[in-house]
């Protein structure tokens, strides 16, 4: 054994008794050995109080990303938890909102409303040979109901011109005034022909079920129901027995 | 091999990610059983930190040689030994048992720390390369025999190692005279 390893392992407090006991009478013999022993010692001490400074910082780096860890999966868990409670909210209030504010009549309304085709002067592409009427119903394919209203109005006063009477009406449906389309349908004459008749007892009927005046809607469905061989009877008599 | 023995291999050749591993499995346990005794918790880990390190050095220096009981109850044993000594007030050394006292060695040097010519020590062997530094670490604080130390190293023989280790001191002793 070096005589540096004998001394550590005297501090170390490993040497065996009787070697503990001679190295010690060596200490008292010699000053030299007293004076490595007091040397190393200091060189022990601070090796060891460094390498413990060293494992605290260790120690105290994993508190510091075990915090910072805990604060990210928290954040993270509050994100989710906040994204998961902003999704219920408008899943719940959109189906609040949907159940709460549809009428029996708004139901019916929007499962058999569909918007009367222009059936009356097809828009031709090119064609410059306006006026009025086309005017309208080009206004009216391209859905501006506004534009239209306005123009079937003027055409009103014109002759031959009952089915501005039911566009208006049309119009009035699509821009959510049923109040004002009712009694544009109610003008069309029973031998009317631009639609017929059950057409625009048909549309009034969906006035009055977007009103949700039902007792209103199921008259005018109920004559629709009895026009025999007519393209909306079925669905008539459809809606007919669901208000039975 | 058992966990324990496993783990107690790894912590002899001072590896960290056991410790890491220890350290936060029993973190949490030695902090609800601090509380009994102090609600200071910056105290409480401060002694659960120095309980670690003293596992780590007793571990290294081979003053652990076989375990009866689980490294965590030997761990809890020196946690709540350097509880009782940091609470001086409340005279709970007085609990420990003289066997735990006996079986548990830790010096804790609390006045050497302080001490000003150690500080600069200290100071100065931080300075040093990092090959010094290593050879001092491992004949120091692990007790490394200079043996252990070359093939650890890798030095070609006793000799050469001894030769650097004196030359780490001699660097040593100068840079402090310079000071």
């Amino acid at each position: 054994m070096d005589q540096d390893e004998l001394i550590n392992a005297y501090l170390d407090g490993k040497l065996s008794p009787d070697d503990k006991r001679l190295f010690e009478q060596l200490l008292q013999e010699d000053p030299v050995y007293l004076q490595a022993l007091e040397e190393q010692r200091q060189i022990k001490l601070a090796v060891t109080l460094e390498e413990r400074s060293k494992l605290k910082d260790f120690l105290r780096e994993i508190d510091r990303n075990e915090a910072r860890l805990l604060a990210k999966t928290n954040s993270l868990k509050s994100w989710l938890f906040a994204g998961v409670a902003a999704c219920l909210i408008v899943l719940v209030g959109y189906f609040l909102w949907t159940s709460l504010s549809t009428t029996p009549g708004e139901k019916l309304y929007q499962t058999y409303y569909q918007t009367y085709p222009n059936l009356v002067a097809p828009t031709v592409r090119g064609s410059s040979s306006g006026g009025l009427k086309s005017e309208a119903f080009l206004a009216f394919d391209n859905r501006d109901y506004e534009k239209a209203a306005v123009l079937f109005e003027n055409l009103i006063q014109e002759p031959n011109s009952e089915f501005a009477i039911f566009y208006l009406g049309i119009c009035q449906l699509e821009l959510g005034r049923p109040e004002k389309a009712i009694p544009s349908f109610q003008k069309i004459k029973e031998n009317a022909s631009q639609p017929d008749k059950p057409t625009a007892l048909w549309y009034e009927a969906m006035g009055y079920f977007k009103l949700n005046k039902l007792e209103e809607a199921k008259l005018r469905i109920g004559k629709v129901a009895q026009a025999n061989g007519h393209a909306l009877q079925s669905q008539a008599q459809e809606i007919f027995q669901k208000l039975e | 091999m058992e966990v324990k023995e496993k783990q107690l291999e790894l912590l002899k050749k001072g590896d960290r990610e056991t410790l890491k591993q220890l350290y936060l499995e029993h973190k949490a346990g030695f902090s609800l059983f601090a509380k009994r005794y102090t609600q200071d918790q910056f105290q409480i880990d401060n002694c659960y930190q120095d309980a670690i390190i003293a596992l780590a050095e007793n571990a290294q220096k081979g003053k652990i040689e076989t375990l009866n009981s689980s490294i965590g109850t030997y761990l809890f044993s020196i946690g709540k030994f350097i509880l009782f000594k940091n609470l001086k007030g409340k005279n709970l050394t007085g609990q420990l048992s003289e066997e735990m006292l006996e079986t548990i060695p830790i010096e804790t040097y609390e006045e050497e720390a302080r001490d000003e010519y150690l500080l600069l020590l200290r100071q100065k062997l931080s300075e040093l390369g990092p090959k010094c530094q290593e050879i001092l670490r491992l004949f120091y604080f692990q007790s490394k025999s200079l043996e252990e130390i070359c093939k650890l190293m890798g030095y070609e023989s006793k000799d050469v190692l001894k030769s650097s280790k004196s030359r780490c001191i001699k660097n040593l002793k100068e840079s402090l005279i310079r000071n």
